[in-house]
């Protein structure tokens, strides 16, 4: 699977701070759009 | 993700998360480091890095003369450097995906230090806000 733009974005699950779970496709539930910051050093 | 977080308000509603591949044992440290209020979740095997095609950098990209303008910037601003367990080689990327799903812009920086700015980010995003 590559992702590009254009393309959707398949639904990931993520472990949350707090001990929670996050997904990717949380956001179109609230019709709002996603901004995702993929952290490296200095970021 | 600090110059967003200052610039929070104008993204309106959109939603904000930071990925890591950190332990997810280490989650709230991170949170707690950062100082954000958006989430901060953890792709340990890093699928979506994967997904993205975000590389391992070179040396030489990771270590490049911006990035070490960077640190000596923060080091006489007084932050503190934290010595990291984890792979410092990976590239990351900030991504602008609309309400429907569909990815709108993929920022993949060729170094650490080179982020889009903020305005860059609200420019993708556009109409997307509420």
């Amino acid at each position: 699977m590559m992702l590009s733009e254009g393309t959707p974005l398949p639904t990931f699950e993520f472990a949350a701070a707090g001990g929670a779970t996050w997904s990717t496709d949380e956001h179109r539930k609230h019709d709002v759009p996603l901004v995702l910051i993929l952290h490296r050093h200095l970021a | 993700m600090l110059a967003v977080s200052e610039r929070i308000k104008e993204f309106g509603d959109a939603e904000i998360a930071v990925v890591t591949f950190t332990d997810a044992t280490r989650l709230d440290a991170y949170v707690e480091h950062l100082g954000v209020s958006f989430p901060v979740v953890t792709d340990v095997d890093r699928e979506l890095y994967r997904a993205l095609r975000l590389e391992r950098g070179t040396r030489r990209q990771v270590w490049s003369l911006g990035t070490l303008k960077k640190y000596w910037h923060l080091l006489r601003a007084g932050k503190k450097l934290q010595r990291t367990h984890e792979d410092i080689r990976q590239l990351g990327a900030d991504v602008i995906v609309g309400a429907d799903g569909c990815i709108i812009k993929i920022f993949r920086p060729a170094t650490p230090d080179a982020r889009p700015s903020v305005d860059d980010l609200l420019a993708h995003l556009g109409g997307s806000t509420t």
